[in-house]
């Protein structure tokens, strides 16, 4: 009887979402779903296609974030590179000759501004961005569109979409426009949320 | 048998930088060794992608992957540097009347990096834009062959093996750069390259291929 009432409640709050409203609908609910979200693990996929290749180069990873502000962005192919990111900054390595080595002192400007936003993505908080205005596009799915503020950084990035998940707090897909011929998709596959994630995915690249 | 004369001779008069001469070669061992060179490069169009470790003399070094589209010509080719990411961090294309940057993400924006990068391109993957004015045999007694390139530098081709073959390129009769390309070639593209630039801004450069087209 009690399984029945479940099931019954449940596809009543079903029905009536669209007019209780869904976590996409304003910036409150976006910052008040993400909140909820202390850990996140996922698979992605990176999608990027260039003019002058017939067929994109793909790209596979997984992404882990863990409040306040620590993410680990590791690619497993083909590149296997980790940027991780704290409040200590931001440190990237490439797997070389059997060994992780440091990227060092390639320090790229408008490619570390987009990585350092992410964890005000995270955290939901999209309008106190200095380096991105956010436009949200209600529908489904819904978007925040992001456009650069910095007309230098428009150089590089025309802007960048997030679609977001129907599950609070997170995101199905980012894409990237850099500009005529260069785009880049990350599909997030396998998400987890709040999961417990080892101290050691974030301070060590091993 | 004349022909080949007139072009040994050819090869003399420009003297290739002042380099050693190399010992000449009998038929039909010479023809062999001239196709072998030609065989080096990829012909036609053709689509490339990279995997680029770089360390440069000063300390810097990461990784980017690199992703080449060459047109018939042979001649014009268009070039993108992408972070592990993904970004683009450079896009230019080259041809004979010059190289045109459409990107350059800083401090990839410097002067002159774009022409420095284009050219190393095109000494390991395009066929050098002028005659192979030398062929024969090096001092180490290996199959060697030396084009003049339009700008009057000369690109050497030392096949150590099947698997090995080292490239050279002189300008001004003095070594500006050395690569190896080690592996057995997919559809003329060797499997790993490894270049040393000389000079004030040293630097060597790892690529792995990942895909051709």
């Amino acid at each position: 009887m009690v399984g029945a009432s479940s099931v019954l409640l449940a596809s009543i709050l079903t029905l009536l979402s669209p007019v209780l409203g869904a976590w996409t609908d304003d910036w409150a609910g976006i910052r008040a779903a993400a909140n909820k979200v202390q850990s996140l693990q996922a698979d992605f996929t990176q999608t990027k296609h260039l003019k002058i290749l017939k067929r994109p180069i793909v790209a596979q990873g997984k992404f882990y974030y863990r409040r306040p502000g620590q993410i680990r962005w590791e690619y497993t192919s083909p590149v296997k590179s980790v940027v991780l990111l704290d409040e200590s900054g931001l440190r990237r390595y490439t797997w070389r000759g059997n060994r992780w080595v440091r990227d060092a002192g390639a320090n790229l400007g408008p490619v570390h501004a987009v990585l350092r936003e992410m964890d005000l993505w995270m955290r939901g908080d999209f309008t106190s961005s200095k380096v991105f205005a956010p436009r949200l596009e209600p529908g489904s799915p819904a978007k925040i569109h992001l456009s650069p503020r910095d007309a230098a950084l428009k150089k590089y990035v025309s802007g960048i979409d997030l679609v977001l998940s129907s599950s609070p707090g997170v995101v199905d897909r980012i894409e990237i426009t850099e500009g005529p011929g260069a785009s880049t998709r990350i599909d997030l596959q396998r998400v987890k949320l709040n999961h417990r994630i080892p101290d050691k995915v974030f301070e060590s690249v091993q | 048998m004349r022909r080949h004369a007139v072009v040994l001779a050819v090869g003399l008069a420009l003297g290739c930088g002042g380099l050693p001469s190399l010992r000449p070669l009998p038929e039909p061992r010479r023809s062999q060794v001239s196709q072998r060179c030609r065989n080096l490069f990829p012909e036609g169009s053709w689509q490339v992608t990279h995997l680029v470790h770089f360390h440069l003399k000063r300390g810097t070094s990461g990784s980017f992957l690199g992703a080449v589209a060459a047109d018939d010509s042979g001649s014009e080719f268009q070039a993108v540097m992408l972070s592990p990411e993904g970004f683009t961090l450079f896009d230019a294309t080259y041809s004979p009347t010059g190289v045109e940057v459409h990107r350059a993400v800083p401090p990839l924006d410097a002067t002159g990096f774009g022409r420095i990068m284009l050219d190393d391109i095109r000494l390991l993957l395009l066929a050098p834009d002028g005659p192979l004015v030398e062929i024969g045999q090096s001092e180490s007694q290996e199959a060697t062959c030396r084009w003049q390139r339009g700008d009057g530098r000369v690109v050497e081709a030392v096949l150590h093996s099947p698997g090995k073959t080292r490239l050279r390129l002189y300008a001004d009769g003095e070594l500006s750069r050395e690569a190896l390309l080690l592996g057995v070639a997919r559809q003329r593209f060797a499997p790993e390259m490894q270049l040393r630039a000389f000079g004030a801004v040293g630097y060597r450069l790892q690529l792995q291929l990942m895909a051709t087209e």
